[in-house]
């Protein structure tokens, strides 16, 4: 290239400004090009950080594994004055802890389907007896007082903790470590206070294994002790019996959580035919969204892509044009000594100079659009620096290989027909 | 001293379709450094065929064409395009300046080309403009002036870089006869300073006042009112 870079710079800024309205239109496929792929750079960089985020509740060394009730069960309707049996058992978690030496320890929540009541009013909530683990693995952490401990587990103690909100619900305001709730005819003191968890509603989902929010937290073998694995709802003599409700695996730090997943999978799967139980990944659930995320990149890329190439088929029309109307100023420029060259620059700055404009613009409208209509539509999103390059870059790219037909043209013209045009 | 400009022979030929047609039919003419040479004819005579050979803006069929002492009948474009950012200096009727660009961008034209650093595009330029009597109106765009102040800006372009020599094609064409006689002034204190200037024009007034008239008819030199001797030496 010889020198004058900025010369010729100038001069396309000066051409491209002086057709202002022109030129916008002109720039319309690029501008929107532009602008979907900065919105949806932005938009998947903000979903897959939620993502992350809400998989990273449940803990990626994690493997939680819920009992349910099954959905065909035959023998129900035969014989419907009986306690259902379902779920998963002791003889399940004793052969996964046997089976995946990768497991680091199997935390058991067993849920006690007991009303709780507290000074004479009922507290809507469920009772989870839990292995004192069960608040690390999902990083749960306490307002006040302490976590249930192994002590209160080995001793039985009747000790429980209660979740931040539930005291406001109901209006306790005293010092929580004053406060008891009656299960059942037993009384437990409150002994810690678990700051509300901020769970996003599909974790919450997972989680917690019957509708209810807020949670009475007991140890497992007081839990045990008292209420047994059997409820039995009278009068009609109808009950269920769960072994265990819930079991959270973790996984040994460094090992894979998906070897040790497929092979509780293929245990659980012999031992239950019903499918009477969910088997929750938070890895894999990581990697599956990531794909539907992927495809919904290369959807919009697409779209972005067909913009780019409308807006380069105008920026060529507009250039054919710019080319023709600028004739005898070619004609000039070689009868001042221009070579075939220097023309095809000018006219190739130039157009590169239009849609790097028209990729500003877009950039700005993209970022204007992640800013003001991604939150109202309830979408998280990160304008990365990388994906404001790609589009400047793609703008540019856009402006090079769409510029190079009517740059050549301009640079094949005779330059004694140039100067004869009319 | 061999002539600065010596056409030996030349013949251009143009295919339209199935019919060649023979612009130039074996021309051979010289141009000494410093001349003030008129070429008159009337359209179709091949005027404007010997006008963009000797500007090197075509190349002729057959024939030599010695330039500064360089045969330049057969280079190529890109080479041509050198020869003339810094030997030729064209003056074209309709005066061909670009719109866009102020006149001292436009007079700059040639400089740009031959990569000349800004500051000393800008002060040639301006010596230039001032040598064609246009000092007060170089801030201005070409669409401020008047025809004759046009053409001014395009003899200051034509000048800027001291070329071999000045090719100005009907200069006076667009022009009221007052203003056209301004130009002509103009052309001929550039002559009087000792440059080479070459008139095409079909108006034997303007030719009238030359020293030397070549009259073109059907592609051939028809009269050469002061041919220059050594032609056969060349």
């Amino acid at each position: 290239m010889f020198s004058g870079l900025s010369e010729l710079l100038r001069l396309a800024a000066r051409c491209i400004f002086a057709n202002f309205l022109r030129s916008l239109l002109t720039l319309l496929g690029i501008i929107i090009g532009v602008a979907s792929v900065i919105f949806m750079m932005s938009v998947t960089a903000g979903a897959s950080r939620e993502i992350l985020k809400e998989m990273e509740q449940l803990g990626l060394e994690n493997i939680i594994i819920n009992s349910r009730e099954p959905t065909d069960d035959a023998t129900a309707t035969e014989r419907p004055n009986r306690v259902k049996h379902y779920g998963l058992t002791n003889k399940d978690i004793e052969q996964i802890r046997a089976t995946c030496p990768d497991i680091e320890f199997v935390a058991l929540a067993h849920e006690v389907r007991q009303e709780v009541w507290h000074g004479g009013q009922q507290i809507d909530a469920r009772v989870l007896g839990v292995d004192p683990r069960y608040f690390a693995t999902l990083r749960l952490a306490v307002a006040s007082g302490r976590f249930v401990c192994d002590l209160d587990n080995q001793t039985r103690k009747r000790v429980c903790n209660v979740d931040a909100r539930l005291l406001d619900r109901y209006g306790i305001v005293r010092d929580p470590a004053t406060v008891r709730v009656n299960i059942d005819g037993v009384i437990y003191d409150v002994v810690g206070v678990v700051e509300q968890p901020r769970f996003t509603s599909h974790n919450r989902k997972v989680l917690a294994t019957s509708g209810k929010v807020l949670t009475v937290y007991l140890p497992e073998r007081t839990a045990l002790q008292h209420y047994g694995t059997q409820t039995l709802f009278l009068p009609e003599v109808q009950g269920v019996e769960i072994d265990v409700d819930q079991a959270i695996v973790r996984v040994r730090r460094g090992r894979s959580v998906l070897a040790v997943a497929g092979a509780i999978d293929r245990i659980l799967q012999v031992n239950h035919p019903r499918q009477d139980y969910d088997l929750i990944v938070p890895v894999r659930l990581l990697r599956q969204r990531e794909k539907t995320q992927r495809v919904f990149s290369i959807t919009m890329v697409l779209i972005a892509g067909i913009s780019l190439v409308v807006g380069g088929i105008g920026i060529i029309n507009i250039m054919l044009a710019t080319v023709t109307e600028r004739t005898r100023e070619i004609g000039v420029r070689r009868a001042c000594g221009a070579k075939r060259r220097h023309i095809a620059y000018q006219f190739l700055i130039e157009t590169t100079t239009l849609s790097f404009v028209g990729g500003v613009i877009g950039a700005c409208l993209g970022i204007g659009g992640v800013h003001f209509v991604a939150p109202l539509i309830g979408w998280t999103a990160i304008v990365t620096p990388q994906s404001l390059m790609l589009a400047l870059g793609i703008s540019c790219a856009v402006g090079v290989l769409f510029g190079m037909y009517p740059a050549l043209k301009a640079a094949r013209m005779d330059p004694i027909e140039a100067l004869r045009f009319e | 001293m061999p002539p600065l400009m010596a056409l030996n022979a030349i013949q251009k030929l143009y295919q339209l379709g199935e019919v060649e047609l023979s612009a130039l039919r074996g021309v051979s003419v010289a141009f000494a450094e410093g001349e003030m040479t008129a070429i008159i004819g009337a359209s179709g005579s091949g005027k404007s065929t010997l006008m963009h050979i000797l500007g090197c803006l075509d190349r002729p069929t057959t024939g030599e064409y010695f330039l500064d002492g360089r045969d330049v009948a057969h280079l190529d474009d890109d080479t041509l395009s050198g020869i003339r950012n810094r030997k030729i200096g064209f003056v074209f009727q309709a005066f061909n300046l670009i719109p866009h660009l102020s006149i001292v961008e436009n007079v700059e034209l040639p400089l740009f080309y031959m990569g000349e650093p800004r500051r000393r595009r800008h002060e040639l330029s301006l010596r230039a403009i001032d040598l064609v009597g246009l000092t007060d109106r170089s801030r201005h765009g070409p669409s401020e002036l008047s025809g004759g102040e046009r053409q001014r800006v395009a003899i200051a372009r034509a000048i800027v870089h001291e070329p071999r020599v000045i090719l100005a094609d009907e200069p006076t064409g667009n022009l009221d006869s007052e203003t056209g006689s301004e130009i002509l002034a103009v052309l001929r204190r550039l002559h009087d300073d000792g440059r080479t200037v070459i008139i095409v024009t079909h108006d034997t007034e303007v030719a009238a006042g030359l020293a030397r008239r070549i009259t073109m008819k059907d592609g051939l030199v028809e009269h050469d009112s002061a041919p220059l001797m050594e032609l056969s030496d060349v």
